[in-house]
């Protein structure tokens, strides 16, 4: 993968093991599903690698198998060949992932406080926590996510962009060493959808967590990734990546700007021809290039 | 201020009138009750009035009989209840989450669901005898397949939803999933249950004083059958019907509770 550095970045990464080696390493992953005919591969030798704290879109066409590799880095898939660790082990081990679903999917019998903590409370994990330090790790993302003083709220009580904040950090609040994230914010109107992109990216960088987000927005991912990675159609492979060369977190500015908005015309073009040729390609900001989708007044 | 005040009474106002509905229509039932007693002079042994009704529950409460079958009628019904309800959730649970126990044990459920309790009753007390073991067992046999079969419906709708991802997600072992999701999920199912059960664990219990017994308020209801001392039996009817709706009652106010807190949009 012959991307370029990411733009210097506050080194905030406080659980990696070895500040070097990638959160995620996968190669020459293989998978299949189980159909009533037979087995139909998904993933065709994906290799991707995330460094500590960096930020991975994945776009694709639908059904390429973008959730199955989520579901991979997991531990919820197996592999049929090809290799997969999440810092350094295999996936469903150790080193936890963070997982924030397409649907808000709260608990609606808790509060809002009582939902972060979810993950805090499961015993089975290795480090046991207080009340008190559940209590304030909760806060803490309430407050990271700008969701302060609602925390007695009921879910239902929320709005569709407030849920999806809550989702964000419940998944957070377990310290991950990685957070995945699958079409997280496909759910709701375009300028929530547009600040909570915003508050996500403000929001991993504070926490210097490293991300995969799957998405078919390609706006979504160019401004979300310092990466973005094109799947093929199915059986999936990385058949090119572009990198974001633009500092986090990121703003309003860049979400509506002539780079992002070039950038996401290349990445277009690419999954348009579905060729290779733009394998491992350096994204420059391109003047000439035109707008994927209609262009939004600013 | 006046305005703000007044907008606040009349919510208030309205609840009130609710409220008042249901007492206000049993208590016109009881007059025109009354009143066709005293118009049409019925068959005494066949009907009787709510006024001496309310005279021989007086009498039999005085004596010391009526609260004595009460008590017993009480306890053996809130037992059979009570383990019915574990049961139940248990069973019903298992059924919801796995696809393997319901192909397995459905069709038993469907088929003992269907069997009329009164049909059975002479056997278990054969096997039991007229003790409190066979009367809660009796409750129990009547009240379990409500509750199974309402929990069934929750905990598949359930462990089959978005949340299953969440707990999955999260790792959560089978106890944790348990804990977290399938029994705060499936809670308003496992009321909604119980409240159908209380009903037929009522019917239930009557039936198995019918074959035998020396106290409660199926004793009551039979032996003034046979004594030809109607009224007995409708102060044993309206005791039952009153237990009945309480517990009817309490069970829907807290599931209505647990509905409102989960889906009120408005608020804390």
């Amino acid at each position: 993968m012959g991307s370029a550095t990411t733009p210097a970045r506050a080194a905030t990464v406080h659980d990696a093991p070895d500040p070097g080696r990638p959160v995620i390493e996968i190669a020459a992953a293989r998978t299949h599903y189980a159909t009533p005919a037979g087995p139909l591969p998904v993933l065709d030798g994906v290799d991707l690698a995330v460094r500590p704290g960096e930020v991975v879109a994945v776009v694709g066409p639908s059904g390429c198998g973008k959730t199955t590799l989520l579901r991979v880095l997991q531990g919820l898939a197996p592999l049929d060949s090809g290799e997969v660790a999440v810092h350094g082990a295999a996936p469903g081990g150790a080193a936890e992932t963070g997982y924030v679903f397409q649907q808000p999917s709260l608990f609606p019998w808790w509060n809002v406080r009582r939902n972060i903590e979810f993950g805090l409370k499961l015993r089975a994990r290795g480090r046991r926590t207080s009340a008190a330090e559940r209590r304030a790790q909760a806060d803490r993302l309430l407050e990271i996510v700008g969701l302060t003083g609602f925390h007695d709220f009921r879910p239902a009580a929320l709005s569709g962009g407030m849920q999806q904040r809550v989702n964000l950090a419940r998944a957070l609040a377990i310290d991950p060493a990685v957070l995945l994230l699958d079409e997280p914010f496909s759910a709701v109107d375009t300028l929530t959808r547009e600040r909570l992109q915003r508050v996500l990216s403000r929001t991993l960088h504070a926490l210097g967590t490293a991300a995969v987000i799957v998405t078919h927005d390609i706006r979504e991912a160019v401004f979300l990734g310092d990466r973005v990675a094109v799947m093929s159609e199915r059986p999936g492979r990385i058949v090119a990546t572009f990198t974001v060369d633009h500092p986090r977190p990121r703003t309003e500015d860049f979400q509506h700007g002539e780079q992002l908005a070039a950038i996401a015309a290349r990445v277009y073009r690419h999954l348009k021809d579905g060729d290779e040729r733009a394998h491992a390609e350096q994204a420059a900001p391109a003047a000439d290039a035109p707008h994927p989708e209609k262009r939004r007044a600013r | 201020m006046p305005a703000s005040a007044l907008t606040r009474s009349m919510p208030t106002g309205r609840r009130l009138r609710r409220l008042a509905v249901p007492p206000l229509s049993i208590a016109a039932g009881l007059a025109l009750w009354q009143a066709a007693i005293s118009v049409f002079h019925p068959n005494k042994l066949a009907v009787v009035g709510p006024w001496e009704i309310a005279r021989d529950a007086r009498r039999l409460f005085a004596n010391g009989t009526l609260g004595a079958d009460i008590r017993l009628s009480l306890v053996q019904l809130l037992c059979g209840l009570a383990i019915a309800v574990v049961a139940g959730t248990a069973a019903g649970v298992l059924l919801g989450a796995s696809r393997w126990v319901a192909g397995a044990v459905g069709p038993w459920v469907t088929v003992l669901y269907t069997i009329p309790v009164i049909a059975v009753a002479p056997l278990v007390i054969v096997a039991l005898g007229f003790g409190d073991a066979a009367k809660i067992t009796i409750v129990v046999a009547a009240a379990f397949f409500p509750i199974a079969i309402s929990t069934q419906a929750g905990a598949a709708a359930v462990t089959e939803g978005g949340l299953r991802d969440v707990t999955r997600a999260f790792r959560a072992n089978s106890l944790e999933t348990l804990w977290y999701l399938t029994l705060p999920g499936t809670a308003p199912h496992i009321l909604t249950g119980v409240r159908l059960a209380i009903g037929r664990a009522l019917i239930a219990l009557v039936a198995a004083d019918l074959f035998g017994s020396t106290s409660g308020l199926g004793y009551l209801i039979i032996s003034g059958q046979q004594n030809l001392e109607t009224s007995d039996v409708y102060v044993g009817v309206v005791t039952l019907s009153v237990i009945g709706l309480v517990l009817t009652g309490l069970v829907g106010y807290a599931e209505r509770r647990i509905t409102a807190a989960r889906t009120a949009r408005a608020g804390a």
